[in-house]
Formats: structure tokens, sequence, C-alpha cells
């Protein structure tokens, strides 16, 4: 342990620990930008620069070990005048159009210039100029916003392993930018969306579709559907000033139906029946020596992963298709013919916490209902700020409740949403369908959690069947390389692409760390108990799809509608 | 997640070619010999003929570029090799270096981005450089600036329309007692004066 | 008149570099025989005792570095010897490297003993191939006379890169990545190269310790300035008549340097000022010429020894121009990791230009200053620190607003 002092106070802290953390220990916020808690660190950006009794140079908060007897001042005259320059050469290398940033109000940079009452500047605003990087459907790059604190670059290639993003030129050139000067289509992005809860600022969002839906709900002649992916509900709050996971499901509804949508309708509906087909390909890939592992496929991201970076091993993959495509092939054929509705006027929104969903939905093959199956994707943070646009106060507005044949669902489809969870319902299922026994406990426990990799063996009368989930794309590259060496023991492995699942997936609500993740998932497993029921196999709304329409898993209509293939990227720059 | 940093590429190995840093000064040998093999024409000098899409090409590349494979940062000796035979580093050689030294493209074009002496377009084959470091400065850098932009007809940034020619400024060369100093191909020539410098550029 | 000491440069014009044997004769590859005759730590202590301190700019105690990688576990560790001089006005390792080589190498050799090191990187930068292939050969010589026994050397070349003088952007660049520093600590002798221990001295500070070996540490110390002691390389540039490089003790004074060894002015015409040490360096008034060329003394009047660049200007040039030039180097050396550095440099050279342009006020002086002082204590490495250095000695110096002849 090491005694030190900090702006008077005294505080013991472990040795090997920072001023930085020693600070937050005694209750002081130092200021960072480059500083993320899950990250390396990288010092770059000096804006946590601090004083240190006999040391000529200002040491920066987050590099600098703690030593016995160090006395430090983070708010000294020669702190606050360093600091404040150095906001303002940021800042006057930043455009200076913070009412039309996605990040307005939720930006460090932002709020740093805010907090140390940056007035006026008296550097010249230098701006390059660079045209705003739209070249795929989910993540847009505003180069001009960039601060090169970095974090994106280390998320897309330590975090992913993507490496799509990169260090580029040096000196007052030096910026962060898609690789070989490539637009971003061009590189192996996934399209995670990961870097946007990287950025301090403006510089990455999500490809902002509101206007679309707002001309939607306005159109008379369509059908506005809407589906809500499992781990929405959850974060939703977040962006209406709700704490995490308090937003009631019923509220939730009314709020959609509230910014227009006719019908609300769950994406868990289709996590329920996808476990029916999932589960049911795995017990027939085991009994008739099909490709194993076989992996889930829920996930967009991890999707696309696949496809660049093992193609090799896309047979090993799920064919079904992610919920949010399952639904959509169905809500214009099974729930038309139910509601009595012309599907062609159908316009199907899904509400997800993902950017992947953008470009999963835009896939030319995903068009098995006869139309586009999913028309709109809009994340969680579109929803939260179509939310604020209207007005509403989810403290006094009256729950809704869904509406019928696809809006039914059980604890297993609500856990979808963390990592785990896909194998934890798979597993529900799988189990009482192999032995026919009622489970005694559902909560599969050893494969929740933020543990990068996590396993465990189950015994399905007597088949000993090997199962591993991983979460990021770092972790799903461990896994992968596993079964491309050959070495992988495992019969079925789920891959969320996002660190902690959906969840913490590109289009939730601006998550810095993963502790935030931590306490979404915790929501999770607490809405997983207060089901009713918590088995897919026993939703009644999947039953009756199976009894009228799909008639049995992996059947003609289920292999025309909920089932897919996936095919190799090519990309050279990998 | 696998650390790029510590892949064994960079690690040292026994093996490894002796000759390389000969090869790449005297512009002979066997290692250049086998580049020059490689890129047929040196298409990469007339920049205009530059063949990037040529599949060989690149298999050619990492080939040359096996042979740094296990010396300490590899990766920019093998980039000094390439501009010596192409004048600048091609997007094959960069994605087959990353191929070779097992990192991502990305590792690989970081690298290649940042050093003043490697280039990612394509540029003149000799490589003039004029300091114009304090010393240089005043000692007449603006002139010779100056007269080189007129003799070779471009200003400092570009090179000749034939090809035969790339002007760049640079930092100190370290020739500071015979300011102000030019480099063509990395071979110092000092004094340079306004008059002089179509002399050095008869040379090449 | 004060003469020439010539340690470092003894060999030059007396042997032929790449000839091993010449060197032999002149008593090369005996200190390193004598180094591995001692104890480890005890040649450390040797070493530590003459006092001898870094001669690339930072100016650290060669033996204390020395001892704090034999202290540090590791099963490999290296020795890196920084031949990445880059300093505008700099040309003494190129000189050293290019006339006596092998006293490079064993002074690595001696080092690797010391702190049980078997590999030696030689990290010579990009703009002196041809110093590289001295190196290479000389290496090549060593090995086949087995004077360096175990210790292995190799060199890697640079590519245009100011900022891998700072050792740990070096130790980067030998790995093959962009030469941006690396947080300190942990300090090369802890974890550098490769993770591993790692001792990085200058080309100077390696030369300097075989004769160190050789004569003892006593007859090191008692030469120059007692708190820097030894000699110091300079190479004299500008207006000034003899434009060459020497070595004199550390005692020797500016004024010496520029009117005994430099032969004063050049054109009968006077002196304005002296930046010394390179880009970093302090731009000096002619006040000052009494100060001793040591590390100390240099430090004491707000200039630095540096790298031994000795940059003369007389009163025809003006300093603002000069300045203007000086901070476009760091525009374009910054390696752009750290904010004060990148967007630092890049202001100061515009508040510069238009100063430079006869444009500038008050104000613009006033806000070079404060993007200076911020920069010196804000900045992640030694570059961005030294930065300002000749921007704010000029302005403390000079009247930069008054243009021509201001001094």
């Amino acid at each position: 342990m090491a005694n030190l002092k900090i702006d008077g106070i005294a505080v013991e802290i472990a040795d090997g620990s920072t001023i930085l953390q020693a600070a937050q220990a005694a209750g002081i916020n130092v200021p960072t930008l480059c500083y993320h808690p899950d990250q390396s660190v990288k010092a770059n950006c000096r804006i946590c620069v601090c004083e240190v009794e006999g040391q000529r140079l200002l040491q920066a908060a987050c590099s600098t070990p703690v030593a016995g007897g160090m006395v430090v001042k983070t708010n000294s005259a020669k702190v606050l005048k360093a600091r404040r320059l150095i906001l303002k050469l940021i800042l006057a290398h930043h455009p200076q159009d913070c009412l039309n940033c996605t990040r307005n109000k939720n930006c460090e940079l932002q709020t740093l210039a805010e907090e140390y009452g940056i007035r006026d500047n008296p550097f010249e605003l230098k701006l390059k100029g660079y045209a705003e990087d739209n070249s795929t459907r989910a993540v847009v790059r505003d180069q001009d916003k960039c601060i090169v604190c970095r974090r994106c670059v280390e998320t897309c290639s330590v975090v992913q392993t993507v490496n799509a993003l990169c260090v580029e030129d040096r000196g007052s050139d030096i910026m962060v930018a898609p690789v070989l000067g490539k637009s971003l289509a061009e590189t192996a992005c996934i399209l995670c969306g990961q870097c946007i809860h990287a950025c301090p600022v403006g510089a990455i969002h999500e490809n902002e579709q509101i206007d679309e839906f707002l001309a939607a709900v306005a159109d008379p002649d369509k059908i506005v559907v809407t589906q809500i992916a499992p781990a929405v509900r959850v974060a939703i709050g977040e962006e209406v000033g709700l704490a995490t996971g308090e937003m009631p499901m019923g509220k939730f509804v009314a709020g959609l139906k509230h910014i227009g949508i006719d019908y609300v309708l769950h994406t868990n509906f289709t996590a329920d029946l996808t476990i029916l087909e999932e589960g049911n390909e795995l017990l027939r890939r085991v009994k008739e020596g099909g490709k194993l592992p076989m992996f889930t496929s829920c996930s967009p991201g991890w999707i696309n992963f696949c496809e660049t970076f093992f193609p090799d091993l896309l047979d090993n993959l799920s064919t079904c298709k992610s919920p949010q495509q399952m639904f959509g092939a169905l809500v214009k054929t099974y729930w038309a013919e139910k509601m009595k509705v012309d599907p062609s006027k159908i316009y199907s929104v899904s509400i997800m916490p993902c950017t992947a969903k953008k470009g999963e939905a835009a896939r030319p093959e995903m068009s098995d209902s006869g139309f586009r199956d999913v028309d709109l994707v809009l994340t969680t943070r579109e929803v939260g700020r179509l939310f604020r646009m209207s007005g509403i106060d989810f403290d006094k507005i009256q729950p809704g409740e869904f509406d019928p044949w696809m809006g039914k669902y059980t604890g297993a489809a609500v856990i979808f949403g963390a990592t785990g969870g896909v194998m934890e319902a798979a597993l529900r299922t799988v189990y009482e369908v192999v032995t026919g026994e009622t489970l005694a406990d559902v909560n599969f426990t050893a494969v929740r959690g933020m543990d990068g990799i996590k396993e465990a063996t189950v015994n399905l009368a007597g088949l000993e069947v090997r199962v591993a989930v991983g979460h990021s794309l770092g972790n799903a590259r461990k896994l992968m390389d596993q079964v491309r060496a050959g070495e992988s023991p495992y019969h079925f492995i789920e891959i969320m692409c996002c660190p902690g699942g959906c969840i913490g997936g590109g289009g939730q609500p601006i998550t810095k760390c993963n502790a935030k993740r931590a306490e979404r998932i915790g929501g999770i497993y607490v809405e997983d108990e207060q089901c009713p029921i918590r088995k897919s196999h026993e939703n009644p709304e999947v039953k009756q799809i199976y009894e009228d329409f799909l008639h049995e898993p992996l059947g003609h209509k289920s292999h025309q509608l909920l089932h897919t293939h996936y095919a190799p990227k090519n990309k050279s720059i990998l | 997640m696998k650390d790029f940093q510590e892949e064994e590429p960079f690690r040292l190995q026994a093996d490894k070619p002796k000759n390389w840093f000969q090869a790449l000064l005297q512009g002979a040998g066997g290692l250049l010999a086998r580049g020059r093999d490689a890129f047929g024409k040196r298409a990469g000098h007339q920049q205009t003929e530059t063949n990037h899409g040529e599949v060989n090409q690149m298999s050619n590349y990492e080939g040359l570029f096996s042979e740094f494979k296990g010396l300490p940062g590899g990766i920019i000796q093998s980039y000094h090799t390439i501009q010596k035979e192409v004048g600048y580093l091609t997007e094959e050689a960069i994605l087959a270096a990353a191929k070779v030294f097992n990192v991502p493209a990305k590792n690989a074009y970081e690298v290649a981005s940042f050093y003043s002496y490697f280039s990612t377009k394509p540029r003149g084959k000799n490589i003039i450089r004029i300091c114009e470091s304090a010393p240089c400065h005043v000692a007449g850098a603006n002139e010779v600036i100056a007269a080189l932009e007129q003799a070779l007809g471009i200003k400092v940034g570009d090179s000749t329309s034939d090809g035969k020619f790339a002007l760049e400024l640079t930092e100190c060369v370290g020739q500071c007692q015979d300011t102000p100093v030019i480099t063509v191909n990395g071979q110092p020539f000092g004094n340079i004066t306004a008059d002089s410098v179509s002399e050095v550029l008869a040379q090449f | 008149m004060p003469q020439e000491l010539r340690i470092v440069l003894r060999n030059v014009d007396k042997i032929d570099a790449l000839k091993i044997d010449d060197y032999i004769d002149a008593n090369g590859y005996k200190p390193l025989e004598k180094a591995r005759s001692m104890p480890q730590a005890d040649l450390i202590q040797e070493i530590r005792q003459s006092g001898l301190r870094g001669r690339g700019g930072a100016g650290f105690n060669t033996g204390q570095k020395l001892a704090f990688t034999y202290s540090a576990a590791g099963d490999q560790k290296y020795i890196v010897c920084n031949a990445d001089e880059g300093e505008p006005g700099t040309y003494k390792d190129r000189v050293i490297m290019q006339s006596d080589p092998h006293a490079v190498i064993e002074g690595m050799a001696i080092c690797g003993y010391a702190v049980g090191a078997t590999k030696g990187y030689i990290y010579c930068r990009g703009e002196y191939p041809y110093v590289a292939e001295i190196l290479n050969a000389a290496i090549a010589q060593a090995k086949e006379k087995d004077v360096l026994g175990e210790f292995d050397v190799e060199v890697c070349l640079g590519a245009g890169a100011f900022v891998c003088g700072e050792e740990t952007a070096l130790i980067e660049s030998i790995e093959g990545k962009r030469g941006e520093p690396r947080c300190k600590p942990p300090y090369p002798p802890v974890s550098g190269l490769w993770g591993k221990p790692t001792v990085v001295a200058n080309v100077e500070t390696l030369a300097n310790l075989p004769q160190i070996v050789d004569r003892g540490s006593g007859w090191f110390a008692a030469i120059g300035a007692a708190g820097y002691p030894g000699t110091k390389v300079l190479t004299l540039t500008g207006d000034v008549v003899n434009r060459k490089y020497i070595e004199v003790p550390t005692n020797t004074t500016i004024k010496e340097v520029i009117y005994e060894f430099g032969g004063g002015i050049a054109g009968g015409r006077k002196f304005q000022a002296v930046q010394i040490g390179g880009n970093s360096g302090g731009i000096i008034p002619e006040s000052l010429l009494g100060t001793q060329i040591a590390f100390d003394a240099m430090a004491a009047v707000g200039a630095t020894l540096g790298s031994g660049a000795v940059f003369v200007m007389d009163e025809t040039r003006d300093l603002r121009d000069v300045v203007c030039r000086m901070a476009k180097f760091f525009e374009h050396e910054s390696c752009g990791k750290c904010i004060p550095c990148r967007e630092g440099t890049m202001r100061m050279f515009d508040l510069c230009e238009k100063v430079g342009q006869g444009k500038g006020t008050a104000a613009d002086l006033a806000l070079l200053q404060e993007i200076g002082e911020t920069m010196a204590v804000a900045c992640f490495c030694g570059l961005g620190q030294a930065a300002p250095t000749p921007v704010l000695t000029a302005i403390k110096h000079f009247d930069l607003l008054a243009g021509k002849g201001c001094a």
C-alpha cells in the first residue's frame, strides 16, 4: 500500500495504482479524454496532468503510478492553465457544431469545455473539411470531429480484432482513419459499432434513420409494425432519464404506440422460435454427424466477422436467421395472414441494440417474404431520441400491451440480450426435449457473466454436450482459431459480437465501460426471473405457429423463411 | 485475443540473411536481383504503368519480404528494399508485408505512413531531398529549392512527368559542415548553390 | 589558447576505420578484455565513478543506467546504441561512427558484459545508410576476429523520424512499429526492447567507455566541468569562420568555442545569437557566452547542451525567420501522439510565421509563451517538452517584434 496526499487529502491505495485511481478514491474527479477504464493507458491527451511535488514536469494522472509520500495537486493554477490551453488547442481543431451533433449533451469534450469555462479561443478554427464516410449502412465517421485519442482504434483492433481503423500519418497530419486510406466499407469493418461507444466525441455514430421512420408513420398507406429486441428494454430507460433497467415493458409499448407505431410485437417471440429451430438443428447435427461445433448465428456483427475472417468455417454456422430476420420474414407472411392485412402495406421496423442489424436488414437475400423483410432498423439511441422528441413522461404514461400472434415471449427469449443467454435458453429446451424430463433448475449460471469465454458440459441422457460462450470478437477469434486448428472440444458455441452481448451493442445508449454492461445484464436476469414461462418450447404463440403455419421445426416452411446461408466476403484488407 | 506485438516474426532467428544490408545499400546482390526479376520492367518507376492488381506481383513481394522475416524491425527494413525497387510502397507491398510478418494490414500500414522516408504514393525514381533545417536554411536552402524547382519544372512534393525525379523536403541530414545540403537517393551533396544544382542532376 | 582534447575522436585521421587491426593496434578491444576481467558490479561502479553522463542530451549518469539494468530481472537483456542523431546542425555521431566504429561497438560490448546482455542493436538513422554500411563492415570484422566473444551486434536502419531519437520511440522502431514514445515508467532499464531490460546509450557516450575502462574513472572525472566531466564533441555551423567539429573539455566556454575554435564570426560581422544543442536548444545572447558547455551550466542559464550543435547567427540574420524555421521543424517532426505537441507545434509554427512576416503583435508573443510554457511541462515526451525552447528563449533574450538586428 502507498500513502500519499492528493489536494491535501490523505489516501491509502494499493501499490501500482495510478494517480487517477488515487484521486478517484479521494473523491476528486480528474478530467480525462483518452483514458478508458477498460483499455490500455494511452496518456496522449494530457488533460489529466497534475502537479507532483518535486517534479518539474506535470504528470499524467492516468499513467503515473503512485508512490509513498507523494504530494499531488490536481487543481493548482499551473495545472488548470495547462488543461485550459490543451482544451483550447483541441477545440480549435474541432467543428463548433455541437447543436447539430449526435453527441450533443453527451460528449466528453463538450462537457470539459463547459466545466473549464472555455469562452473565447485565441486560436483560429482549423478544419480539414473531410467528407463524412457513410459508405456502410450502419456506422458513419465524421473525420473532422476526431481528436485522435485512439480509443476506437484499440476497441477495433484489441477488443474486436477487426483492425478496420488505424492511426495514419504523423504530426499535425495524424488521423484515425480506415486502413490504407479506404472507405470504411472497403475495410474489414463488421459494423459492430463498438467504436461509437469508445469515441469520446461525435466522430463516429450510427447511420441515423429517424427521418425515414417519421415519414413512414405519417404515411396513411403504411401499416407500421415494430419488433423490439431483447436487449433494448434494459437500456432504453437510460435514454429518457430513467435508471438502467427501470423501463417497465408496458410503458415501453405505450411509448412506441405514442410515437405512431400501429402494432407493437416482440423479437423475443422469434427468439423463442430460434431456440426451437436451432436446438433441433444442433440435435440433428449431433445425430447425423453434421458439422460441429455449431455456432450461433443471431449476431450480425459476428456473421460479418465469420464471413470476413473465417470463411472456411461458414458451414459451422447455424443456418438459422437471426431473430430479427425470422421476425421480418414472418411478419409479412404468417402475421399478415393472421391479421388479414395486405403484406405489401406492412412497414416493418425493428428496434435494435445494434448497428450491424442495419446492415443485416439490407442484405439482398433477406427478402424471403416476397418483400423486404425488415424495412427499417432503429437503434435504441434513435428510439430514445424519438421518445424525447415526442415529450413522453414515462412516470405518467399508462402501460400498453403487445399486439397478438407475435408478441408473447418467455424468460428464455429475454436472456438472449446477455452473453450466454442464447446458450442457456437452448440448454433449457434441448435438455427437456432430449431427456423428456422437466429441469429442476432452469438457471445455467456457468454460462452467465462478463468472463470473455465461458464453458459448460451438460449431460443429456448420457450424451455429454460441451458448450462454450464467447462475447466480443477477440474472444470469438480465440474459439475460432481452435476450431480451425481442429482442436475445439465443443459441440455448440455461442458467439455474441459485442462485449456483454447485445446489451452492449453498438446501438445502445453510449456505454463507456464494461461495468455498465454488467449492470444491464443484471436487469436482464431480473426480467427472466419475473417471466411466468421461462422455456422457449412452452411459449403458447410458438406452439401456435407450429400448429397453424410452420408445422415442424426444420420443416419446409421453416427452411423457406427462417433459414439462410452465408458466403465468404473475400476482403483483401485484413 | 492475439497480441500482435508479441508475434514470432519480430523475434530473432539465427538463420537470418547475412547479406541483406549490403544488398539493400548497393542495389545489387541476391535480394534485389530477385526483386528486379519479380517486377519485370520495373513498372513501379513509371507511375502511370504501375500495375497494382497482379496476383503474381503480390506473391513476389511476399517472397522478397520473407527474407526479412526473422530480422528485428524486419518490416521497416523490408520497406526500404521495396522502395529502392519500386520507388514507393504500393498497397500490394503493404498487404504482402502484413502477411509475411503476420500482422494485420492495419499495423503494416500504420508503420508505412509514419516514417517520412516512406511514401505510399507513386513518386519519381531518383529522390532528391533538400534539407531545410536551420543551418541549411540560413546558408541559402530556399535559393536551392527554387533552383531545383526550376531545373526540374516541378514543385516540392511532386515528381517529374518522366518519372525520373521526385523532389522532397527533409530535415537535417547530418552533413552540416557543408551547408546547404541535398541528398539524391540518400547520397549527400554539400555546398550546393543555385548554379551547381544542374551538375548534380546531370549525374542521374 | 584552449586546446582540443580528443577522447572519442582520438583515432580520427589516425586509423583506417575499416581496418580492425588499426583499431587493435591503437589499444582497441583491450579495454573490453580488461572489463571482462572485472566483476560486473565493480565495472559498473568504475563507470559510475567516472561521472560519465549521457551525451545524447538527457545527461543521465551512465553507470547508474547500467546499474539499473544490471539489477533488473530478465532472461535476456539488450544494449541499444542510439545512433539516430537528428538535431539540426549535429553530425558528431556520424563522425565518430565513420572514423572509429569499433570504439562504439567496444563500448556496447563493455555495457553488454556489465549488465549481462549478449545482444546489441545500433539504431542508425535512415539518413545515414552509408554509415550503417561502415558499421556492418566493422561488426563483421569484429566477429571474424572474435573480439566480441558472446556479444552480438546488429544494425537497424531508421526511416526518417526525428522522434526516434527518444529512447522508447527508438525501441518501438527497432521492433518494427511506428516510432512513438512509450509511457514511462517503466523505463528501458526495467522494460525496454521486447519488454526486456535494455540500456539505451548514445554513440558518443558509448565511445567514451573503452577509454574510461582503460584509463580509470579518476582520469576521466578530472577532465572538464565537475558535474559533467569529460569532453564534448561539438559541431559548428552557421555564421562561424570554421564550420567544423571539435572535441573539447566540458569546462570550455561558449565564447571560446565560437571565437577560439570557430575562428569568430564569418565576414567580420558581429555576433547576434547562438543556438546550442540543435533545434531543441535555447537561443543564447552575447551576454551568456561565458557559460561552460556542460550540462548543468547550460541548464542554469535556461539553455541546453543537448547534442552539442553550435549554430551561430550573425547580426544580419533575421531571428524571426530563423525561429520560424525552427518552429516548422517541430511541426514536421512531432509524432502527433499527444495533443499539446501535435496541436502546440502546429500553432507555434503558425504564430511564428505571422511574427516572421513582421505582422506579429505582443499578444501573439504572449500566446506563444503560453503555448510554450504548457508544452514544456505537459507534453508526453522530451521532443514536445523541448520543442518550445528556441521560441521561448528567443522571446526572453531578443525583441522578436523588432525585426532585423534586433539583439
